[in-house]
Formats: structure tokens, C-alpha cells, sequence
């Protein structure tokens, strides 16, 4: 049990670590209380600017400054937007599960694709299938996402008429913003899994099974890919992040409404207090995300135990 | 995140002592039994020269806008012509700015992977030796890195710097080094009890020099194999980011740029993109497999982790 | 050999499940007219408007208009007296209602006035363009139709200020109850369309209003979607599935004639200009720089190469027909621009870049792509026409549209020293020369002279109709000769229509959709 306990307070620690980090990029550009005021400074007096710097405080001490953005980060304030006109929270929570969809169906159609096509190369190795295979996974790191994205959009949207070209609001608008989004996972987990299981392959225990006489598919399911699928667990929890956040030029691509756009915008207007609510939320989910992961892994692979 | 308190992994081999010569025949014997490898390493040899020889091998001068001459279709299709390739909407020729892009691809590239891999290789030498707090630190540290979408952070960086060819490339270099700290943490980990080692440390030497000296040389294998990874994705980066329009500046040739800026054109004027797209495509598959290759050929072992 | 069955049979099913799926039921009422903008709207309260206008002139009515030759027109208002040079009289339509059927009377028009003054002290929303420019200092109530309008200034030009979409008339009922949160996304207006929902990536559903003043407007449904991308806006356009947008660039008017979607080539009111802007570097609050940069442009080789001579090479500060036929646009010569740099003291260096007291000639660009017509490459022209004096472009950046619009926002607060700019017309010289006004909000230069000023003030204040030319036209060659931006063209603008959609565009870009779209038919 003190594994998880110690494994949820590294979590704790390292989302305190994003929001450091996001909190003082808002002090990087320099004075915060200009970056807000803008050119509505002009219009005011120094008193009056000085007046909003004491009301925002950003008179006091940045340790001070730091202990009640978290205080209110806690309570999911982060500040009001001043291009939105809202909470940045509420801006950022809004978006939430736009990315959120996407990114799990990316996810999920990442792994149905990707270990198929690894555990067929690496039952096949050398043959047609699996140089085929392992050309359109590295094709697929190759290729720019968003190359694809408009290759794919020509084909489906404006040729075939198959699928809406961009928006969202049916699952036909998801297939190919996930399909690109895809495109890197799939191709990376396929070749971790074809690595991964003809390692398998060659070890003792898969070759005792195979002369016991045991079906060449039951030793493949059963021995080889239960164990090969362990280095794919731990890099989805990586991918997490890739799915989350990489997903801005998908959604600027597809016209979906996802958090990585917000945030993008935000960034270029100066936005910061939805900028820190965006990162920080990203963080805790992409902790949360591999908390849950490791504690998986750790209950899968008896090595390293809850009880130690 | 997720490795950190999992056993390191036992995947180093401390390397066999060679005399570099019979290594390096070793070495090209090897790849050439392997025709993929033998194909990237041509390919990869092209673009270097292309890099090198740019201002020899371009037809035309990259930057210079013509704008009588704009949009012209590639030669072939249209026998009047004289660019090879056609021009772009500024009427800059195509060709050369494609033999120029391979410089800054490559530039941004191996620029970056050399800034994330000094970073990673520190912080991981020191995170597996010391172990303890320093190892607590570090690791913390690769996980608020790792929790922070990359085009987010490179987005942000460079909205406060402005863009700019040296800001791509430190923004790359400085998002990119966690691969490398957590697989040297690793290697460390698993060779620091070994005898040489430790022979060492009882003779009485100074950490560093047992640190860089005795354990470095012994760990190059997985940090050459993710930094070709890494050379690989940074240039594909450097297209995303041109995407998002805070890659190198506009008139600046660079693969990136080309695809990104010829995107409303892909099926009407194919020309301004596809030179770009195969140039990006092909180097990255070519390093890639290469990639490939030298893992097995270093260390097979590392085949599931990287 | 299985495999490939299996593959080529699943590939098949696949296909045929979309394809059932993507042939949409048939239906009596034709599909709804599907409009892409380029962001997402932040809102739809029109006090906090910032970058939605178009959904906004379309859901919400101001006491007056602009009618599609850009006439102010009364709306709401029936009509206006000047009682004497502060107080003005305004009678206010009778029989009107909101969406909600609320009436339209007195009190509405007191609310909405009192509620942008509120807002304004309070820092909040975007007002600085309306109470900028319409210098009230409150409104009252006459009698129910009638409200008493009282000035702070006199302004002969009221009417054109009240066609601001910030000071449309709302609903006080509706609008005291809810909080601003609450009414952000649930606009209830008295314009041509009524608010029906909005979901980002879905976009804003919007019905023909049957009580509209003017009667109900010919199109039915209109969902107006954000699509940032300029190569997916293209794309939903020759797929079929959306039936306008603006800005069609100039090289795929072909390209997309041939995928059948019409491509209307409108003239437009909408003047670009490259932004100067003050208080960041020094070096541009020299004139003598600023003429300079004006003097080495090229503009008829970029309408000539870039729009195939759409476009109108013009000091175009002004519209016509306010403004001065006989004012020059800046004529490409170098070396004018060479010797101003000279006297002003920027000698060239060993590059070629001209440096004073060891500072550079050097400049950071912003420039939007896809916002207005070849925009990044005219960027990239200007670089080369301002080194070949001498002047160094440090630093070119493209920023998205998303962006743009908000790096404008607050008199220009988020770019850097230059960014390409753009400014729709006024229809009046005094409106139109708010472009460079200190206190204006479509001041982006920050560019304050006050010679200028005294000009602007004398002429804003003059009634006397017979006067406003000579003033008008001494003002344009004032601002044209201290050149607070890069003069560049008036663009023209290109529409991509679906064949089934009828459009008629207006000059200023602006869309009113009751007023644009005349009819759709399928």
C-alpha cells in the first residue's frame, strides 16, 4: 500500500511543479498588470493603474503571489478571462470534453490497429505482411499531421463525400480528426509490439510451450502477447500527453472545438490566466492518467508489488 | 511518469573492447548486409550534401521574389519553363528552396538533439549515480516536463521570444531531453555496482572523473539510438510548428515552411508542397530506419523500451 | 491471400455504412445555409463584441443602419432632430418587438444607453470603438417612443455612430434579470435572425425572426461555423457542405469555379494598410522613416502580380465619395526613400542596413495569413522593397486569424512594431479618419499628433455641411504626408458561394444576413 500512497504524493508534487512553471510564465513577459491593461493603460492615470495593480495584487511579493494563485487554483479560480469574458477555468472546462473525446478515440483506435498489425509482423516476420506493415508505421512517423490531416480531408471530404470535412456534433465528424491524430501512436505502438513480441518469441518458456504441443495461436495469445503487451502499457501513459496536447493542430485543422485551440489562442492574446488554467488542467489529467496506469502496471507485473 | 520506481530495466551491456578500427569495418559490413539501411544512409547522404552544397546546387537564389514569375508549374509539365520543380506564390523556384530547406531541417534538427541530449545525459548521469534525493529531484523534474504538452510549452516560449530560427531550435532542444535522462538514469543504474566500476571507486578516483570517464563511455549506445529518433521528430516538429506559424520566418527555405505556407494549394498546385512533403518524408523514414538499425546493431536489447 | 478478403470485405462494409450515412434524409425545407466565419464567437452580447460582429448586426438591431449601399438608415429609430447642438430628439419606431416580444420603446433604448455607460466605467466590455466615437452623456425618456438623446459634445455625424453593433438595443426585461454570464451565449435581440443555440464545432443556429421590422428575411436557417483553417474552409466549400465564405484567395478562384461553387469578385470598401506602430521603437516616430518605408513600396507590381489588378493602389484614409480624387497614393521611388533615410540621419552600415548612433534600421513584422487576401505574401514583399532602401525586417511572423483578431484588440496592445491591418468604411470622413485618432479604438498605430487632433476636433464639432469637404480633404493629405502607416490598397473581395445559395455582397464586407442572403433554393 505505501507504494500507491508514495506513487499518488509524486503526482501531487509534480502537478505543484507544472504550476510553478505556469504561474511564472505569466511574470515572464514582464509587467502582468500591462499585459491585462493593454493599451487601456493609456486611458488611465498612474494612480488608476497602480489602483489595479493593488486590486489584482501584483504589489505583493511573488511568494505571497504564488501561495493564493494556488489557494484559488485549488478551488478551480484561476482568474477571470479578460478576451473571453469569463472564468478561465470555465473556458478551459468547457473545451474539456472535446479533446477529451478525441483523444480517447485516437487512443483507443491507436491500440486496435497498431497491436493487430504488430502481433501479425511478428508472427510473420520478413514476410510481405510484415515489411508492409512496419513501411506504413514509419511512413506514418513520417508524415506531418497536418499534411495528412488535408490529404486525408481531400480524399473522404471533397472526393469520396464520405465524411464531414470539419465541425463536430455526429461520430462521422470524429473519424478523421482521430485518424490523424492517430496516425504517430499507431505506428509507434506497432513497432513496439512486433519488437516486443519477437523477443518473446525466442524465450524459453514460449519454446517449452511450443513443444508441449500447445496451438501455435494459443501460445501466441496467450503467452507471447500477454507478456509483450508490457513495454505498450508503459507508453501509453506517454501518449497520453501526445494525445492531449498535440492534438491543437487536429483541432486548428478540423474546426474542432478542443482545449489545444483555446489555449493556442490564448497564448497569442495574452490571455495567461487561461493559458496556467489550461496547462495545469492538462497536467492534472495527464497525472491522474499515468497514476492509474503504473498502479496498473504494478498490480500486472508482480515485481514490483503493491505490498514492498 | 511511469518508470520511475520500477526496477531499472537491465539493458546495458558495457561495450566489448574493440580496437576502433575493427569496429568501423565491423560496423559497415553490417549495414550493408541490410538493404533498407543501405538505401537511408544514401538517402541521408544525399540530404547532407544538399545542406553543404546548397549555394552550388541551387539553380536559382531561394529568397529572391519574382513575382512575374510566380506559380509557374514544374518543367516537365510545362516545356517552357525553366525551374525544374516551378515556382511558389512569391515565384521563388522551388528546387533551390528545397536543396536550401535541407540546411535548416537539418540544422533544427541535429542542433536540437544535440541541446536536449547534453541536458538529458547530465541529468541522467547524475540522477542513476547519486540515486536518493538527487534521483527524487530529477525524476520530478522530467515529470512536469513530460506533463506539459510540447507544442504548448514550445507555443508559449516563443510568443514571450518571438520566433526565430536560434528560438526553434532551443525550444526543441529544451522540451526534448527527457527521453535521454530517463534511459541514461537507467543505464547507470544498472552498471554503477559493476566491477570496473566500482574498482574505480576504490582506487580512490574523483566522482566525475569515474562518472565521465568510466560509466559515459559505457552508455552511448541508447543516447545515439534516441538521438537519431529525435533528429527524425524535430524535423517533423519544425513542420508543426511552421503550421501553427511560429516556425522560422516566412522567407526563410525550409521544408516546414514549404508545406505549411503551400497547404491551400494541395490540389490545385501540387508542386508547391509535394518536393517539400517527400523531402520531409523521406529523410525522416530514412533516418528512422537507420535508427532502426543502429539499435539492433548497438544493443538489441533496447528494442523494447525505445 | 485471406487477409486480403477479409481486408477488401471490411474496407467495403465500412464504406457503405458512411455512404448510408452521409446521404441525409430527405427533407421539404431546403438545408440550412451554412456560413464559415473564422473563429469561435467569445459571445453574443454586443456591449463585449470583439471579433462576431457579423452574428451580431445579424441578431441584434441599432437605432440605425447601414442599408446595402452603406446609407445610414433609420431601424429602430423612425427618425432624429437636433434640438440644439447638445440635445437630440429621437422618435422610435412603433409596433416593435424583440425576440422575445418584449416591446421595443423608450425604456429599451434608456436601458441599453445606460447600460453601455455602466459597463464603460466599469472597465468592462468592449466599448471603447462606440462611446469613443459617440460622446453621449446620457439618454432619456420622453415619452414611451420617444427618448432625448444629451451629448457631451456636439457630433454632426450621430447618426453613422449609432450603426455600431455595441449599441444595439436590448431587451431590458431579458437583460436586467440575467447576469452577463448568463445572457453571453443567450442573446435576445430584435435583428433580421433569433439566437437559436451555438455549440463550438457545431456552430451558431440561427432563425429568420417573422416579426422583423422589415419582414421576415428570405432564408430561413443559417448556421454560421467556425473553421480556422482557410485550406478546410476551401475544402467544405467544394465539398458541398457549407454555402459561403469570405475570401476566397485570389489563386484558387479557378480551382474552385471548376469544383462548381460560384466565386463572386465584389469591389470592397476594406482599405489595407500595414500598421506603424508607436511607443515600441523609436526610430518610427520619425516621419521622415515613416515616408520613407511608404516611399519604397511598389504597390502597383503587388496589385498587378498578387490580384491580377483587383485591387486599387490608393491613400484610401477616406472612402469615396468623401475623399480627395486628386490625392496621390505614395509613387515607388527608392530613392526618394534612400535620400529621406539619409537627412534623417540612418546611414547605410556594412550590410546595406542603414544604423544610427549604432542602432539598426530594424523592424519585427507581424503578419496575419489568410486573413485578408495573399496577406503573408504580401508580407514577404514588403520585406524586400523596405531592405532594398536600407530598412531591415528583424523579424517576420505569421500569426493565425484566431490570433489576429485579438493582437488588434485595445488599440493594437498585442503586435509588434508593424502588422498588416485593415479598416471598413464609415461613410463618413469624419468616421473614417477615427483610424488614426488618438482615442479611437481602430487607432491600432497608437499614432497621436496634435495638429491632427486639432484638425479632428474642429471638423467633428462643424455642422455646417458646406464646410466638410475642404476640411475632410485637408485632413487626408495631413495624415497622408505624416504617413502613420504603410498606404497599401483597397482589396477586392472574393466570395465563394454554393450554386444554390443567392448572394448579394456589400461594399463593406459587412454581412446583415437578412440583407445578403436573398434566397436559397434545394
Amino acid at each position: 500500500m505505501s507504494y500507491v500512497i508514495r506513487r499518488v504524493l509524486q503526482s501531487v508534487v509534480v502537478v505543484f511543479g507544472v504550476s510553478i512553471v505556469a504561474f511564472f510564465m505569466l511574470f515572464m513577459t514582464g509587467d502582468p498588470t500591462e499585459i491585462i491593461l493593454g493599451d487601456g493603460a493609456d486611458h488611465m492615470t498612474v494612480q488608476q493603474i497602480e489602483e489595479f495593480r493593488v486590486k489584482m495584487g501584483f504589489d505583493r511579493p511573488w511568494y505571497i503571489q504564488y501561495a493564493s494563485f494556488v489557494g484559488n487554483a485549488v478551488h478551480g479560480d484561476f482568474g477571470y478571462s479578460f478576451t473571453r469574458h469569463q472564468p478561465a477555468f470555465q473556458v478551459i472546462t468547457e473545451k474539456m470534453p472535446a479533446t477529451i473525446q478525441l483523444a480517447s478515440i485516437a487512443f483507443v483506435l491507436s491500440l486496435l490497429i497498431s497491436i493487430p498489425l504488430g502481433v501479425l509482423s511478428a508472427v510473420n516476420p520478413h514476410k510481405p505482411i510484415d515489411r508492409i506493415s512496419t513501411f506504413v508505421a514509419l511512413l506514418g512517423q513520417s508524415i506531418p499531421s497536418f499534411w495528412l490531416s488535408i490529404l486525408l480531408m481531400l480524399l473522404f471530404g471533397v472526393k469520396l463525400k464520405w465524411l464531414p470535412i470539419s465541425g463536430s456534433g455526429t461520430w462521422q465528424h470524429l473519424v478523421m480528426p482521430a485518424i490523424a491524430l492517430a496516425a504517430f501512436p499507431i505506428a509507434r505502438n506497432m513497432r513496439l509490439t512486433r519488437s516486443s513480441m519477437l523477443d518473446f518469441m525466442q524465450k524459453d518458456f514460449v519454446r517449452t510451450a511450443r513443444a508441449k504441443g500447445i496451438s501455435e495461436y494459443r501460445v501466441v495469445t496467450s503467452h507471447v502477447l500477454r507478456n509483450s503487451l508490457l513495454p505498450i502499457v508503459t507508453a501509453i501513459g506517454l501518449e497520453a500527453g501526445f494525445l492531449l496536447g498535440g492534438s491543437v493542430i487536429i483541432e486548428t485543422i478540423f474546426g474542432w472545438p478542443g482545449v489545444g485551440r483555446e489555449i493556442v489562442q490564448a497564448i497569442g492574446s495574452k490571455d495567461f490566466y487561461v493559458v496556467q488554467a489550461g496547462v495545469i488542467t492538462l497536467a492534472l489529467i495527464f497525472a491522474v492518467v499515468n497514476l492509474i496506469i503504473d498502479l496498473a502496471y504494478s498490480w500486472i507485473d508482480p515485481r514490483i508489488g503493491f505490498g514492498s | 511518469m511511469s518508470s520511475i520506481d520500477t526496477e531499472p530495466k537491465d539493458v546495458g551491456v558495457p561495450v566489448v573492447p574493440a580496437t576502433l578500427h575493427t569496429k568501423r569495418r565491423q560496423l559497415l559490413s553490417r549495414l550493408l548486409k541490410s538493404k533498407a539501411a543501405t538505401i537511408s544512409v544514401i538517402i541521408l547522404l544525399i540530404v547532407v550534401m544538399a545542406a553543404v552544397a546548397a549555394p552550388w546546387l541551387s539553380p536559382h537564389d531561394p529568397f529572391a521574389n519574382k513575382l512575374i514569375q510566380r506559380l509557374k508549374p514544374p518543367m516537365f509539365s510545362n516545356s517552357s519553363g525553366i525551374y525544374l520543380l516551378g515556382t511558389d506564390s512569391l515565384g521563388r523556384d522551388i528546387l533551390s528552396r528545397v536543396i536550401y530547406g535541407a540546411r535548416v531541417s537539418l540544422t533544427v534538427g541535429v542542433s536540437a538533439v544535440a541541446i536536449s541530449g547534453v541536458i538529458g545525459v547530465l541529468i541522467g548521469l547524475l540522477s542513476g549515480y547519486f540515486g536518493g534525493k538527487v534521483d527524487d529531484v530529477f525524476m520530478r523534474i522530467c515529470d512536469v516536463q513530460l506533463s506539459f504538452p510540447t507544442i504548448l510549452l514550445a507555443l508559449t516560449i516563443m510568443a514571450v521570444l518571438g520566433s526565430g530560427l536560434d528560438k526553434l531550435i532551443l525550444v526543441l532542444g529544451l522540451t526534448g531531453w527527457v527521453p535521454y535522462g530517463r534511459i541514461v538514469r537507467s543505464q547507470v543504474m544498472s552498471i554503477k555496482n559493476d566491477e570496473f566500476v566500482l574498482a574505480a571507486r576504490a582506487a580512490g578516483e574523483r566522482q566525475w572523473r569515474i562518472l565521465f570517464q568510466q560509466i559515459l563511455p559505457n552508455i552511448w549506445s541508447p543516447v545515439i539510438v534516441i538521438g537519431s529518433f529525435t533528429i527524425a521528430s524535430n524535423i517533423v516538429s519544425e513542420a508543426s510548428l511552421s503550421f501553427l506559424g511560429v516556425g522560422v520566418p516566412p522567407s526563410i527555405p525550409s521544408w516546414g515552411t514549404m508545406l505549411a505556407d503551400g497547404r491551400e494549394y494541395i490540389g490545385v498546385a501540387d508542386w508547391l508542397t509535394i518536393p517539400a512533403g517527400v523531402a520531409i518524408s523521406l529523410t525522416v523514414l530514412a533516418i528512422n530506419i537507420l535508427g532502426d538499425w543502429l539499435r539492433d546493431y548497438l544493443d538489441p536489447r533496447l528494442k523494447n523500451i525505445l | 491471400m485471406k487477409l486480403t478478403r477479409v481486408v477488401r470485405v471490411s474496407v467495403l462494409a465500412i464504406g457503405l455504412a458512411l455512404g448510408a450515412l452521409a446521404v441525409a434524409p430527405a427533407m421539404a425545407a431546403p438545408r440550412p445555409v451554412v456560413v464559415l466565419d473564422k473563429t469561435e464567437p467569445d459571445g453574443f452580447d454586443p456591449m463585449f463584441a470583439s471579433s462576431n460582429v457579423n452574428i451580431m448586426l445579424s441578431i441584434h438591431e441599432t437605432l440605425f443602419r447601414l442599408d446595402n449601399d452603406g446609407k445610414v438608415v433609420p431601424a429602430v429609430a423612425e427618425s432624429i432632430k437636433q434640438l440644439d447642438p447638445l440635445n437630440w430628439e429621437i422618435k422610435i419606431r412603433p409596433g416593435l418587438v424583440f425576440h422575445n416580444d418584449e416591446p421595443i420603446n423608450a425604456d429599451a433604448v434608456v436601458f441599453t444607453f445606460d447600460r453601455a455607460t455602466k459597463l464603460f466605467a466599469a472597465g468592462q466590455g468592449d466599448l471603447n470603438f462606440a462611446l469613443g466615437a459617440l460622446r453621449y452623456d446620457h439618454m432619456e425618456k420622453v415619452d414611451d417612443l420617444t427618448v432625448k438623446l444629451v451629448m457631451k459634445f456636439p457630433d454632426p455625424i450621430i447618426t453613422s455612430h449609432m450603426v455600431n453593433p455595441e449599441l444595439s438595443i436590448l431587451p431590458p426585461k431579458y437583460y436586467g434579470e440575467h447576469t452577463l454570464e448568463e445572457v453571453a451565449f443567450a442573446p435576445v435581440g430584435a435583428g433580421g435572425y433569433k439566437f437559436v443555440s451555438y455549440k463550438p464545432g457545431e456552430g451558431t443556429v440561427l432563425k429568420a425572426f417573422d416579426k422583423y421590422r422589415l419582414g421576415k428575411p428570405p432564408v430561413d436557417d443559417v448556421i454560421i461555423r467556425a473553421v480556422p483553417e482557410v485550406a478546410t474552409r476551401i475544402n467544405e466549400l467544394k465539398a458541398g457542405t457549407a454555402d459561403l465564405m469570405v475570401g476566397v484567395p485570389a489563386d484558387l478562384k479557378a480551382d474552385l469555379e471548376s469544383s462548381g461553387v460560384n466565386v463572386i469578385v465584389a469591389p470592397s470598401y476594406r482599405r489595407l494598410f500595414i500598421n506603424i506602430k508607436q511607443g515600441r521603437n523609436p526610430a518610427l516616430a520619425d516621419v521622415a522613416v515613416r515616408q520613407a518605408m511608404n516611399y519604397a513600396v511598389n504597390c502597383d507590381e503587388i496589385n498587378e502580380a498578387l490580384f491580377s489588378g483587383m485591387a486599387k493602389c490608393a491613400i484610401d484614409l477616406v472612402n469615396s465619395p468623401n475623399n480627395d480624387p486628386n490625392l496621390q497614393p505614395y509613387p515607388y521611388d527608392p530613392e526618394k526613400a534612400k535620400s529621406l533615410l539619409d537627412a534623417a540621419g540612418w546611414v547605410p552600415g556594412a550590410d546595406g542596413i542603414r544604423e544610427k548612433d549604432g542602432v539598426r534600421l530594424s523592424f519585427d513584422f507581424d503578419t496575419t495569413k489568410g486573413s485578408y487576401l495573399s496577406d503573408a505574401e504580401v508580407a514577404q514583399v514588403m520585406v524586400d522593397y523596405w531592405k532594398e532602401v536600407g530598412i531591415e525586417i528583424k523579424d517576420l511572423r505569421t500569426i493565425s486569424a484566431e490570433v489576429s483578431s485579438q493582437m488588434r484588440a485595445k488599440q493594437g496592445a498585442g503586435f509588434r512594431d508593424l502588422m498588416n491591418s485593415s479598416s471598413g468604411p464609415d461613410y463618413t470622413c469624419q468616421g473614417d479618419l477615427l483610424l488614426v485618432q488618438k482615442d479611437s479604438g481602430s487607432n491600432r498605430m497608437s499614432w497621436s499628433d496634435d495638429k491632427f487632433e486639432a484638425m479632428f476636433k474642429a471638423f467633428s464639432e462643424e455642422f455646417d455641411q458646406a464646410k466638410w469637404p475642404a476640411m475632410c480633404n485637408a485632413a487626408q493629405a495631413y495624415v497622408a504626408e505624416q504617413a502613420p502607416v504603410v498606404w497599401l490598397f483597397t482589396e477586392p473581395t472574393l466570395y465563394g458561394v454554393s450554386k444554390r445559395l443567392d448572394y448579394q455582397p456589400r461594399p463593406d464586407g459587412r454581412f446583415y444576413l437578412n440583407l445578403v442572403l436573398k434566397g436559397v433554393s434545394e
